[in-house]
Parts: structure tokens; C-alpha cells; sequence
């Protein structure tokens, strides 16, 4: 089994190490929700895949590129809801990646997409789950079974506040009524800075998940048990 | 020569309004947010430049006083219009109408150096010759622009070429097929109000423009064999379309055409013209999708300067992300009523969109109705 992953930067699924916008293995400088998948994946089939090379990232940059050369037009209407174009188009351009991949591999490709969904390209407009089903879509128009929609409510800074707040896994599940505007005086991110003690890093939340100092298990939110469900139909361990 | 920028205060919803123009500019958004009264306003400089504000005005059956805004207290229309070539700017022509007189009562057009200086009862010209000002009274009545009144003669290069590019500017924005069909005697290089002189405007088009222009709508219209004009005893044009079918050859007269051809001929006879600014309102209406990559990709390439108004996310998908990015300007009409313009591949949202779809597919894709707030929040300068 590869896995694929493609998010929005170090701080969620990870980066290439340089500029290249695609890489494998110890190219890719994997961040925190790429290690919390690799335990869900160990729990379910007893090994650690970070520890192999069967894993992959693409850029943000590669995927739009892609995205880009899809020309089939999707217009919102009664079956498309607005502000969820992105997140379909997205999904579409990773599952063709993926299934390349596949069989460039040889193998059984598992996509993990990560966005936000109150991110820059809806600033706040649409419905969380008319992204999500857009994004499941946007992988089975492309006929690709196995991709993962990794997508937090509002966004990634609420899964870790769920973790590291003064009751930690408690009452988490109003943090997704939350605005994801960085710029509002109680932003998720400025919140977040606060528990930390510092800004968020890479570094710092892999220690954290990898020293085990919090339990991804535990969070109780929908877009997490969504995001965790959904890895754990593809892995065939439900 | 095009406009780089224009700047307006008291015209109808145009308060405190500012638009960049690109070559190809692309105005959208919600009904009445103002796309529509850009083009009036543009329309409005180049009737300054004719000359004959009670005619403009009487053709668009508007009273003078309802030029300017409800919005405001103020009396006049003050404009600030910014020309360049080449994306560098050559002059910037500033403006004060005062509508209950009918006439611009100051005026300046600065390049380098003040070429043209017109308030309180005097009017001073740069004379490029000579290398001095000169200054006189205005002892003479004009209309509009004090340019209208003014032998080229006796102005700057500069200037002469600000007010034949605004005279040579012509906005189709009511553009209407019944217009289009209608017998007229001539068309003095204009389409005129609803297009209504288009049989002549053909007629008068150098003959060469003329195959020209028939060899461009083939691509389309392949059965197309001429667009010709035929002249009544009273010297009326009426327009003939001929298209060749398998054994037949059609003659059929303007008043039996269908409407979108009608609009094309329109559309591309302003093309072929001299004229160097074309506006059209919007631009969808009786197009087949099955042209209408053809039709904006002739408007992008075309010599002239274009502004086009649309609701139709088709249109927009056929431009390229560079002609879109400086070129579609999202309007929008504040709380207090007033139209703002704001490019819309730079509000961050859009600009994150196109980085994964077609212009068209962003727009449709986006509640225009709740983009007011993260217009709100960008910084200054961009808004």
C-alpha cells in the first residue's frame, strides 16, 4: 500500500524538502497529520509505513497545475452548491495523480487530501458538507476509490485546540462553529499560539504526536471522525 | 493610446469611484451594482468631447439633473481620467460638470507640464512651438468641454489625441435587434443609440474593412457570401445578408435576420472601424455558446481598447488567467448605495480559486451576495 499526500503546508500533511513540488520518501518532510495517519494505518495493519518508502507528497503548486488542465467545466447549480468548485477540483486533479501512481507502482495508492474549508478560497462562504461531498466527487468522477478528504471544520487549528486546551477532548465539537479568520482577535490560530506557547511549527507538533503528549483518538469532532472513518474504510479496517 | 484609469464623484451611483482598465476590461456583478452606468459615464466623456450634451441627453431621453447623484449634495460631476500608452502614463484630463449649465467649468489636462488650464472665465493652452502658455478669455459659448469648442489647431498633440480618443470612443450599451434592423440615411461613423445606425455604418465602411469583415464571420457563418446595403429613393441604407446554401443563394434583409447575427455584424463592424474604444453592454446576449470563444477572443485580440459588461460565466472561462486577472473588475454597491470596483482576481479567495479553475467556473462558484465582506477586510489599497 503507497500513500499519497497533498495539503496546504509543513504544518498539516508536510512539504517537499527544496522546492520540488513532488517527492517521496525522505524528500518529503512529513508534518503532524501525516504522522496521525500513519498511526491509524499502524493501528489497523500493525506497521508503520514512515518508517518504508511507500509514500509520497504532491505540492499545493503540482496539484493546481493539474487542476488546471482538467477542462470540463463544473457550474454550480441544483446539484453543485456554491464554494465548493475547489475542493472538487482539487480531489479530481490528486485522484488522477493518484492513479498514476498506481500504476506507475504497481500498487494499491491511498490519496489523503487536506484542506482547510474555511480557508482562503471561501473566506468564510458555503457549507461545510457540500465541500466534503464535493471532494468525495471529485475522486469517484475520476473513478479513483481510495482517496481520503482530510477536511478540519473550519480548520486544522481545531482538531489541535480540541488536544491542548485547558480540558482537553471536552466540548470540542462547538470549535467548529468557529470563524477561520486568521485575522479576527479570537482566531482558532491566535488561540492556538496561546496553548502552544509559541507559533506553530512543523518540528513542534511532530514532537508533540510522536512523543504521544496528545491522542488523536480521543478528539470527538464530526469533520475529525469524518476524516478518520473514511481512512479506515479504505485501510478495510471497519 | 487607451484609458489606464478613470475617477469619478457624483455621476448617478459613481461616488467617490475609481476603475483601472486594462486593454481588455471585463466589468461583472450583481444587478444594479453599477456596470452599466460605467459605461453611461464613458459614454457621457466622449458626448463632452462632441459637445451637444442636450442632444445626448434627449436621445437617452434623461433630464440633465438626473446625471448626477442622489447620493450627494454637490452640484457638479467631477471626473479625473488617466491616458497611457504603452502602460506609461501620458496625460490625465481633470474635470468639474456642472449638469444645470451643461458645460465643464474647469478643466485641466496635465502631461509633463500643464497643457490646457481652464477655470474661472479663463483658459490658458501650452503651445508646444512656441514653448509658452498662453493665456485668454473664454468669450465664447460652448457645450460640454471647452474642448469641444477649440480648434485643433491651437491645442497640444497630447491633447488633440486625448480628445479623438475619447471622440472615437463609442458605447454600444443599448444595443437592441429592432435598433439594429432600421433603415437610416447615414451613420457619420456611428453606430449610434441602440445601434439603430448600422445599415449605414456598414455602408460607409471602407470597402476592404468591409471583406475584411466578411472574411472574419465566416469562421462562423460559413454559408456567408456578403453583407451588403441597398439604397432607397430617400437615400435610406437597408442591410442584406447573402448566404450560399446547397442549391440556393438567401438574400435576406435586416428586418428578417436573426438577432445575434444582427449583433455580431454589429459587434465586429465596430471592429473593423477606426473608432479606438469600444464599450458593450452585456456582451452574452444572443450569443451561441458555440461562438462565443470566437467572439472574445476576436475582442481581446482586437486593436481597439474594449470594455464589455457580462453575467456569463462563459464569457469569462474563455479568457486567460492574464487577460483576467488585470482585466475582470468585479462591481459591487456599498451600504450607502455607492458603486466600488474591485478586480476580482484579487480578492484572495478568487485569486485561490483561479489557481485551480477557469475564471468563469470561480465566478459562478462564488455567493456574490456574501463577498462583501472579505472585500471589506482586504487591505486598502487593493479594495
Amino acid at each position: 500500500m503507497y500513500f499519497l499526500f497533498s495539503g496546504e503546508g509543513a504544518t498539516d500533511l508536510g512539504v517537499c524538502d527544496g522546492t520540488s513540488n513532488s517527492c517521496e520518501g525522505k524528500a518529503f518532510l512529513y508534518g503532524p497529520l501525516t504522522i496521525v495517519t500513519a498511526q491509524i494505518v499502524e493501528a489497523a495493519h500493525g506497521y508503520n509505513f514512515l518508517e518504508g518508502h511507500s509514500f509520497g507528497y504532491v505540492s499545493k503548486q503540482a496539484l493546481s497545475e493539474r487542476a488546471k488542465t482538467i477542462k470540463q467545466i463544473r457550474l454550480a447549480g441544483k446539484e453543485h452548491a456554491r464554494e465548493t468548485a475547489y475542493f472538487y477540483k482539487n480531489a479530481r486533479a490528486l485522484a488522477q495523480i493518484a492513479l498514476a501512481r498506481q500504476k506507475e507502482k504497481r500498487d494499491v495508492v491511498v490519496a489523503l487530501l487536506f484542506r482547510d474549508t474555511d480557508g482562503t478560497a471561501s473566506a468564510g462562504r458555503g457549507q461545510y458538507e457540500a465541500k466534503r461531498q464535493s471532494m468525495v466527487n471529485g475522486f469517484e468522477v475520476e473513478g479513483f476509490a481510495s482517496g481520503v478528504a482530510v477536511l478540519p471544520k473550519p480548520k486544522s487549528e481545531a482538531w489541535w485546540i480540541c488536544t491542548l486546551k485547558k480540558n482537553p477532548y471536552r466540548d470540542c465539537r462547538q470549535l467548529e462553529d468557529r470563524s477561520g479568520n486568521d485575522d479576527s482577535p479570537k482566531s482558532l490560530k491566535k488561540e492556538l499560539k496561546i496553548l502552544l506557547g509559541e507559533p506553530a511549527s512543523r518540528e513542534l507538533l511532530n514532537q508533540k504526536v510522536e512523543d504521544h503528549d496528545l491522542d488523536f483518538d480521543r478528539i470527538d469532532m464530526p469533520s475529525y471522525n469524518e476524516f478518520r472513518k473514511r481512512l479506515e474504510d479504505v485501510l478495510g479496517a471497519r | 493610446m487607451q484609458i489606464r484609469s478613470i475617477t469619478v464623484n457624483n455621476f448617478k451611483s459613481l461616488v467617490d469611484f475609481k476603475l483601472d482598465l486594462a486593454k481588455f476590461t471585463c466589468l461583472i456583478g450583481l444587478n444594479g451594482s453599477g456596470k452599466s452606468t460605467v459605461l453611461q459615464f464613458i459614454d457621457f466623456l466622449s458626448q463632452l468631447m462632441r459637445g451637444d450634451m442636450k442632444g445626448w441627453l434627449a436621445e437617452r431621453k434623461w433630464r440633465s439633473n438626473e446625471l448626477k447623484s442622489q447620493f450627494t449634495k454637490s452640484r457638479k460631476i467631477d471626473f479625473e481620467i488617466e491616458f497611457a500608452k504603452r502602460g506609461k502614463r501620458i496625460a490625465t484630463w481633470q474635470g468639474s460638470y456642472t449638469p444645470a449649465i451643461g458645460r465643464c467649468l474647469r478643466e485641466v489636462i496635465v502631461s509633463e507640464r500643464t497643457l490646457l488650464n481652464s477655470s474661472g472665465g479663463f483658459i490658458e493652452t501650452y503651445n508646444v512651438k512656441t514653448n509658452c502658455s498662453a493665456k485668454s478669455a473664454v468669450n465664447f459659448d460652448y457645450d460640454g468641454s471647452i474642448l469641444s469648442a477649440l480648434k485643433e489647431t491651437l491645442l497640444h498633440p497630447t491633447v488633440v489625441e486625448v480628445k479623438r480618443f475619447l471622440l472615437s470612443s463609442e458605447s454600444l450599451d443599448t444595443l437592441t435587434p429592432d435598433q439594429l434592423r432600421q433603415r437610416t440615411k447615414a451613420a457619420n461613423g456611428s453606430l449610434g443609440h441602440g445601434g439603430k445606425n448600422l445599415a449605414a455604418f456598414l455602408n460607409e465602411l471602407y470597402i476592404l474593412k468591409r471583406v475584411d469583415l466578411i472574411k472574419k464571420l465566416k469562421a462562423i457563418y460559413p454559408r456567408l457570401r456578403l453583407v451588403t446595403t441597398r439604397s432607397s429613393r430617400g437615400g435610406l441604407k437597408q442591410l442584406i445578408v447573402t448566404e450560399d446554401y446547397a442549391k440556393t443563394r438567401l438574400r435576406t434583409h435586416a428586418r428578417h435576420l436573426n438577432d445575434g447575427m444582427l449583433r455580431i455584424l454589429a459587434i465586429f463592424a465596430e471592429m473593423s472601424s477606426d473608432h479606438q474604444f469600444l464599450l458593450f453592454d452585456e456582451i452574452e446576449n444572443g450569443i451561441n455558446p458555440e461562438i462565443v470563444e470566437f467572439v472574445i477572443d476576436a475582442l481581446v485580440e482586437a486593436k481597439q481598447q474594449v470594455l464589455v459588461t457580462t453575467h456569463s460565466p462563459m464569457i469569462l472561462n474563455y479568457l486567460n488567467d492574464d487577460v483576467a486577472k488585470p482585466g475582470v473588475m468585479y462591481l459591487y454597491k456599498t451600504p450607502q448605495g455607492h458603486t466600488q470596483a474591485v478586480p476580482f482576481f484579487e480578492i484572495p479567495s478568487l485569486a485561490e480559486k483561479l489557481t485551480v479553475m477557469g475564471p468563469g467556473e470561480a465566478f459562478v462558484d462564488t455567493n456574490l451576495t456574501e463577498l462583501a465582506d472579505e472585500i471589506d477586510a482586504m487591505p486598502a489599497k487593493e479594495a
